[in-house]
């Protein structure tokens, strides 16, 4: 203390000093928060699209009820949450959804799923089954609400319930009903959504099998009008890096082929093999080009909070874990002249039902 | 502080936040997976890593080049269909320029890329109604007396269903080069003979390749469930399952059924036939099987010896495994070979090297180029 200073002076100038160290530490707070808002809003904004599309593609819910158990076939479970390391069930589903048909009289606009692979991921084990369903399995048809149908094509229930998640949900109700199994999940994709999705990972890599060949592609993907137009297609054999549209000529054409869909169905298998491949290199910053590519072209019911551990299991699983199964003769009869005039499969569902429990167990 | 300078301070700190967000948001953005990369270079601008003695033509994207030390040359524009290149002796090169979804045709080019005459002409009828009418020719190659061979999608619909346009398989034709090729003289055999018959629904045969002393081999595809395509059973196979076999010697057979004889087992899923300057030598690629099931994603660079006399291959040497190798060629004094097969971490397929590719211990392969898209087609060595 200075002399001839009074105590009493010497606090009065003291006291205003200590007033601005509480501005001061919530000046530094602000600054703090300011520079999180900043950030949050920054990658939000990086996000924003991806936000968006899982908004509007991810977290459908299924609508069905658990299939009707059958006699002799193992009791199914409740959904099992891919957050844990039980099994689950996924069913891919590809299909038009342009709604190309609406003109030619359908009216839904909606034809059928191009594809159906029914997959089972067991996270313990490490390992992965796929199931292909040929697509014009004579079976009976359910309606999206799990109401039974007539008979017809198991590719065919997508269309009458509108395609959309109805479709979708229409889909999952009669495999579940059919081949007596519990569809935890689906992930639904368009053709332009596999086109994209493929171009986005920068292509797949592959070994094509065998010349792919047909001079009645269906000409679809490029603004065509007439639902019936038609391309040529000639895939060569070989490793080869494919775009979207070669790799979707690749898994699509079906008229040059071996049994029918067996081949096709054996060349999207592949080329799932080959995409989870390249999946499973995906980091951050990825994402967002994704989600604005298949914006529209996918819809699932996996919520997006468990995309990234399907993904860390994806990464996981060895090429040589995945099991390729396939439903073919004598599982079934092709009869060219079903009702209406359709090519058909007549199914064994029995040892159909057989097959799939070996591989698709109830969990 | 005064007030103004409060102000200042203020500020330079929300510019600071600003800049910070926008950071966050441009470091999230350079996040991307290189291995996502989309583009690759222009050829004409990628880095040669390993000059090569001689000349280099290849397809890449739809264009044609040619690599000579470390310089690249475009021959023919990128995007433009062009694919599979092969020696015309003396002359320059033979390539089949594809127009996409419809059909293709070959051509016969300078060195330097210059058309120089069309070889085959397609109706061109491309309109939905008329696709049928079009055709697919591929795998050109030149034998002794100026023979060429190619794969052309003709007969299409087979005899078990001649009417059923769905049927689209490659056969093996033989003609003289210079004769005209088209739908007409290949339906009349008009200068043009049929040297294979495809197996109905399999995609055909392909890539015929001469011997020196006459004849060819060939690649067969066959459904590996179907005993009387496949020389012998396939382990495991299952319905909707293909194999190729290198086969010698096809004789057109009307059955489709397993023409030619087997060099190869089809077990072994081999394709992509090359064979040395003295035809003493064969490389290919091969389907390795990976954890007890064929793979789809890898091929394995294969070199045999080959005795043309006999028609017969030695015990097959896989030099180089765990990729995706294609379309092997060898380099002029048959020691050297040249393959494609994706850089690491990156699925274009760029040209790769092996010294002393038939001597045991294989070299370790090197990679020649960078940033290409190769598209599968044989690169083409000469001296």
């Amino acid at each position: 203390m200075s002399p001839g200073r009074s105590p009493e002076s010497a606090r009065s100038r003291r006291a205003p000093r200590r007033h601005p160290r509480i501005p001061r530490v919530r000046s530094i707070l602000l600054v703090l928060l300011g520079f999180i808002l900043s950030g949050v809003v920054g990658a939000l904004s990086f996000f924003w699209p991806t936000i968006t599309a899982a908004v509007g593609a991810t977290g459908h819910s299924i609508q069905v009820t658990a299939p009707t158990v059958l006699p002799g076939s193992p009791t199914a479970t409740p959904a099992a949450a891919t957050g844990s390391s039980a099994p689950f069930t996924v069913l891919l589903l590809g299909s038009d959804n342009d709604g190309k048909f609406t003109t030619a009289g359908s009216t839904s606009g909606f034809c059928c799923t191009q594809s159906m692979i029914l997959v089972r991921v067991d996270p313990t084990a490490g390992t992965v089954t796929m199931l292909s369903i040929p697509r014009d399995l004579w079976v009976t048809l359910y309606s999206a609400s799990g109401k039974q149908l007539t008979a017809g094509k198991v590719s065919q229930a997508f269309g009458p319930a509108g395609g959309g998640t109805s479709g979708i949900d229409a889909e999952i109700a009669t495999v579940e009903q059919d081949f007596q199994v519990q569809v935890d999940h689906y992930v639904w994709i368009g053709l332009q959504g596999l086109i994209n999705l493929i171009d986005e990972v920068g292509g797949i890599d592959i070994v094509a099998s065998h010349p792919v060949m047909d001079d009645n592609y269906p000409y679809d993907v490029a603004g065509s009008t007439n639902p019936n137009a038609a391309d040529r297609v000639a895939v060569l054999p070989g490793a080869q890096h494919m775009g979207g549209l070669e790799a979707l000529e690749y898994v699509r054409s079906r008229h040059d082929d071996l049994s029918e869909d067996i081949g096709r169905n054996v060349r999207q298998q592949q080329v799932l093999v080959a995409l989870r491949q390249k999946l499973s290199q995906l980091s951050l910053g990825d994402i967002n080009n994704l989600a604005s590519a298949l914006s529209g072209e996918v819809l699932t019911d996996v919520p997006l909070t468990q995309f990234s551990l399907l993904l860390g299991i994806s990464k996981d699983i060895e090429s040589g874990s995945i099991q390729h199964v396939y439903i073919a003769p004598p599982l079934y009869t092709d009869d060219p002249n079903g009702p209406g005039g359709q090519d058909i499969s007549v199914p064994d569902m029995s040892a159909i039902r057989a097959l799939v429990h070996r591989y698709f167990p109830a969990t | 502080m005064s007030r103004s300078r409060r102000l200042l301070t203020w500020l330079v700190l929300l510019v600071l936040m600003a800049a910070f967000g926008a950071g966050v948001n441009r470091y999230l953005a350079s996040g991307d997976a290189t291995a996502f990369a989309p583009a690759t270079q222009r050829p004409t601008h990628t880095n040669v890593k390993l000059p090569l003695p001689g000349t280099v033509y290849f397809a890449d994207d739809g264009g044609l080049f040619a690599m000579t030390g470390t310089h690249i040359t475009q021959l023919q524009a990128e995007g433009r269909g062009w694919t599979q290149p092969v020696l015309l002796p003396g002359v320059g090169l033979l390539a089949i320029k594809v127009t996409a979804n419809y059909y293709s045709d070959l051509y016969e080019l300078d060195p330097n890329g210059r058309v120089e005459a069309q070889l085959s002409h397609d109706s061109g009828k491309v309109t939905a109604t008329a696709l049928g009418a079009d055709d697919w020719i591929y795998y050109p190659a030149v034998g002794p007396g100026n023979t060429l061979y190619f794969a052309y999608d003709w007969p299409k619909g087979g005899l078990d269903d001649p009417n059923n346009g769905l049927q689209v398989d490659l056969s093996i034709w033989e003609t003289t080069l210079g004769n005209q090729i088209t739908r007409t003289n290949v339906q009349n055999s008009s200068g043009i003979t049929q040297q294979s018959w495809a197996n109905y629904y399999t995609g055909g045969d392909i890539s015929p390749v001469p011997l020196l002393g006459g004849g060819l081999i060939y690649v067969d595809y066959e459904a590996a469930t179907d005993n009387s395509e496949v020389s012998t059973p396939v382990p495991g196979a299952g319905p909707g399952d293909e194999v190729s076999q290198i086969r010698t010697d096809p004789t057109p057979n009307p059955n489709g059924k397993g023409d030619g004889t087997p060099l190869t087992q089809p077990g072994d899923d081999c394709a992509q036939p090359a064979l040395n300057a003295a035809q003493t030598e064969i490389a290919m690629v091969c389907t390795p099987v990976v954890n007890g099931a064929p793979s789809s994603t890898e091929s394995d660079l294969v070199v045999a010896s080959f005795d043309a006399a006999t028609g017969t291959l030695g015990p097959l040497d896989r030099i180089v495994t765990g990729t995706m190798a294609a379309s092997p060629t060898w380099s002029t004094d048959g020691t050297d070979l040249l393959y494609e097969a994706p850089e690491a971490g990156d699925g274009y397929l760029e040209l790769w090297y092996v010294k002393d590719a038939a001597t045991t211990p294989v070299a370790q392969p090197k990679q020649v180029t960078t940033d290409l898209d190769l598209d599968g087609s044989p690169p083409v060595w000469t001296p």
